[in-house]
């Protein structure tokens, strides 16, 4: 190993244009590869409030069409009666809350005060039981309290500041595009990449509550489940299929009925497709995209790495005829020839990979397609660095390195020792 | 060259593929900008949005009425105020009459056996001089709200159809149309003209501009203010001025951070696209750079016998240069026809490039990409090659032949 470093160094000192591209193109490659799967990471990871999301389940669409006339239909989320009829009472589901799938911009301030705008989630009580909240003052509002439609609030940190002042906030009036509710209960701020869990405000829902259905079936519902350890999710996804019969017969006068698209979804559905409530989502086709976006990040590098290895051995020709003719194997310069490369590779890898988390962690632009993303918002480090993300960083760093170092070193190798003396 | 012909293969495989993904890069981001920079048809700048909303009779702030006043003496009222604003010019209400929001509410009108399809707007006559839409039938904003005033509907030119059973606009121009294909329900479609788009990125959709009828309670306003007034009045929209009884404005923003919104995906898709593009142009600089220079060291014997024969500096520059450019021909003539063969088999509109947009071999964003293509890579070859080329032209021949 000693001679190898020994090789590179020399390599570095006597080649230093070749030898830094070389790193250069490396570390960019291998940073802009491992930002690019860090942006994943965050969109399916599990980190508070969301730390269920390996088994997190999303019931949140329907669509409905006209038997006869595909190009009338009606899509959107659920209203009380389709959440009941799809949802309610799922075998091998352990938590199930039905909440608004979406936020309303919500006027917020002191009764009589000036407003300022936040996001508001109307959920039911269980919402606070699938999401791990931090609660820093009071408490959730309750079953009965949701079921009731009492006016409480849950708001977060930011929002009890902004609107109230100081502590202590619960039990002090709010008016939420007047209406006026008590707050019960304050979290730390959600991050806005929590994709579900994310809110400024939550105030209770329950099934019972049909203000916002726009018909029998379409609404404001969404379904939020985590399932049981060890449940598959196509055993819960059999059993909603299933129950899109019953749908059909209560639309069966009106000739329409309603369309199965592969809910409920989880999260790395919810992460890679903009879930629309007429389409089935492709993941398929989001995964080929990922794969030929990765291609060509370790293509292109490759063949321009390549080539200027093949410069690289171009010069020390004569070094490995002398090699060969003292007896070296073909296999033994093929294998030296990787192993170096192997070792520059990994050098530049690593510099791209530091450089790759401070800008993930850093720099929430690049977070922006995010629904209702808020600038400042930047992933926790568990979500981008795990032993995954680090095996994820060797096995790029190795595929890079296969891909050019690979065929000179065979070129290398296949030299004949007489010819190579001879060359100059 | 054909001594070098390994590490050309190398450099022409490279510049081959970099070119096709260059050229799908450029075709998606021209496609999109061009889109982007069609003519609107309507002015959004100088323009509010707001949403009107009524409190809850079971809010504790809910005024009831008595037999003169009712939600819609409210929104008269809160009009009115509005319009007495000295920073106002124009105040329209309706129902999804905002840009930049995301809804699709639609609507179809039939004709014969033909149908329209569009996103439905009710408006009042001052939603169209607010945002000062124009016509695409030759006639003038007021004309256009004269005919929303007489019960009229407008409708847009889409650039593309949906489904199989909708038609153009010119089918219906000065039609009585069906509303939603039901016979009992007869309008008039008076105009064409530009419809609101959902985004600027998108293109022009189906759009149905229908009167909001009077007793109907609009649940979106626009205001056109005075021109350069913004700041004076966003601090003249206190609460009171935003409220009127139950009646109040929510969400009051400017037209400008609406659309910053609404188009935040997009402009990270440009992004992405132009840091890959970025990306892979440094990788073909640095590739230039680093095997030129290999080559230009290997090869100094024999420049400096060309110098020694009367080659110039110039020639030696150009000999390199010409040898680069030589490489990106080669690449470009191989990868032309992949690129035509991509568009001829659908592939750019089976990788989602192009929103509701076909590209076929007479679309001329795939040439003015394959040009800036071509474009950017001889620049970078050049630019990579300069360095190396420089030391090389800066041979002195004779240190050169003592050493040999």
């Amino acid at each position: 190993m000693k001679t190898k470093l020994k090789q590179i160094y020399y390599d570095m000192r006597h080649q230093p244009v070749i030898a830094w591209v070389t790193f250069f193109a490396t570390a960019m490659s291998v940073f802009l590869i491992m930002v690019i799967i860090m942006m994943q990471n965050v969109k399916s990871a599990p980190f508070a409030p969301e730390s269920c999301r390996d088994r997190l389940l999303l019931g949140v669409n329907l669509h409905v069409e006209d038997i006869e006339d595909q190009d009338i239909n009606s899509s959107s989320s659920l209203s009380s009666v389709a959440a009941r009829v799809l949802y309610d009472d799922i075998d091998g589901v352990e938590k199930i809350s039905y909440y608004h799938k979406w936020m309303d911009d919500s006027e917020v301030s002191v009764p009589g005060g000036e407003s300022c705008m936040a996001q508001l989630r109307k959920a039911d009580a269980a919402f606070f039981n699938i999401f791990d909240y931090t609660l820093i003052e009071g408490r959730y509002y309750t079953t009965e309290e949701a079921d009731a439609l009492m006016p409480l609030a849950v708001i977060t940190e930011t929002v009890a500041r902004n609107v109230l002042g100081d502590a202590p906030w619960t039990g002090r009036d709010i008016v939420i595009d007047d209406r006026q509710y008590t707050v019960v209960g304050v979290v730390r701020d959600i991050s806005s990449l929590a994709m579900t869990a994310y809110a400024d405000l939550f105030v209770p829902t329950a099934l019972s509550d049909t203000e916002g259905d726009r018909d029998n079936l379409l609404g404001q519902f969404g379904a939020v489940m985590v399932v049981k350890e060890g449940v598959d999710f196509s055993h819960i996804r059999q059993q909603v299929k299933a129950r899109y019969s019953t749908l059909d017969a209560m639309l069966a006068q009106s000739g329409m009925r309603a369309v199965y698209h592969e809910g409920p979804y989880e999260q790395e559905v919810i992460s890679n497709d903009d879930l629309y409530s007429n389409v089935t989502p492709d993941l398929t086709s989001a995964k080929r995209m990922h794969l030929i976006i990765y291609a060509i990040l370790l293509l292109v590098p490759a063949v321009n790495l390549s080539s200027m290895l093949h410069s690289r051995l171009s010069r020390r020709i004569r070094e490995i005829g002398i090699r060969r003719a003292f007896g070296c194997t073909r296999k033994r310069i093929i294998a030296d020839v990787i192993i170096e490369n192997f070792i520059v590779t990994l050098l530049g890898g690593a510099v791209g990979v530091v450089t790759g988390v401070i800008f993930a962690a850093t720099y929430s632009g690049l977070y922006n397609d995010y629904e209702n993303f808020r600038y400042g918002d930047t992933p926790v480090m568990g979500a981008l660095l795990n032993w995954q993300t680090v095996g994820v960083a060797l096995l790029v760093c190795f595929i890079l390195n296969i891909f050019s170092a690979a065929l000179p070193a065979w070129y290398a190798s296949s030299l004949k020792p007489v010819e190579a003396l001879n060359s100059k | 060259m054909r001594n070098e012909w390994r590490g050309n293969i190398w450099m022409i495989i490279e510049l081959t593929i970099v070119s096709i993904i260059l050229w799908f890069l450029f075709t998606t981001i021209c496609t999109i900008v061009n889109v982007r920079m069609q003519h609107a048809g309507y002015d959004v700048n100088d323009l509010y949005g707001a949403e009107i909303k009524v409190v809850d009779e079971d809010s504790p702030y809910y005024r009831h009425y008595d037999s003169l006043h009712s939600p819609l003496t409210d929104r008269d009222l809160l009009m009115a105020k509005l319009n007495d604003n000295p920073y106002v010019e124009t105040v329209g209400a309706g129902s999804n009459i905002l840009t930049y929001s995301y809804n699709m509410y639609g609507m179809y009108l039939c004709h014969d056996t033909v149908c329209y399809q569009g996103n439905l707007r009710s408006v009042t006559p001052d939603v169209i001089m607010a945002y000062k839409i124009e016509s695409q039938d030759g006639k003038t904003s007021s004309q256009l709200a004269d005919i929303i005033s007489k019960g009229e509907l407008i409708i847009s030119r889409p650039d593309f159809m949906l489904g199989n059973r909708y038609y153009d606009s010119s089918l219906f121009k000065d039609k009585d149309v069906y509303w939603g294909g039901d016979s009992a329900i007869v309008r008039h479609v008076g105009a064409v003209a530009y419809g609101l788009r959902r985004s600027d990125y998108e293109p022009q959709w189906g759009v149905i501009y229908a009167p909001l009828p009077d007793e109907a309670m609009p649940d979106q306003m626009v205001i056109r203010i005075v021109h350069g007034k913004d700041r004076e009045f966003v601090e003249s929209m206190t609460t009171a001025e935003k409220r009127a009884g139950n009646v109040y404005l929510s969400n009051l923003q400017s037209m400008e951070s609406r659309r910053e919104i609404a188009h935040s995906q997009y402009n990270t898709l440009i992004r992405d696209y132009l840091v890959c593009a970025f990306f892979l142009m440094i990788m073909i600089f640095l590739g230039f750079l680093g095997t030129f220079w290999f080559r230009t060291q290997q090869r100094v014997d024999e420049i400096a016998i060309r110098k020694v024969n009367g080659a110039t500096r110039r020639d030696i520059m150009r000999r390199l240069v010409s040898e680069s450019l030589m490489l990106l021909a080669v690449s470009t003539l191989i990868a032309i026809p992949v690129e035509l063969l991509a568009v001829h088999y659908g592939l750019l509109d089976d990788l989602n490039v192009t929103y509701y947009h076909v590209v076929t071999l007479t679309t001329p964003e795939i040439y003015q990409s394959m040009a800036m293509t071509v474009g950017f890579l001889a620049l970078l070859i050049l630019a990579g090659i300069w360095f190396p080329a420089s030391k090389a032209m800066n041979v002195c021949p004779a240190q050169v032949l003592k050493d040999q």
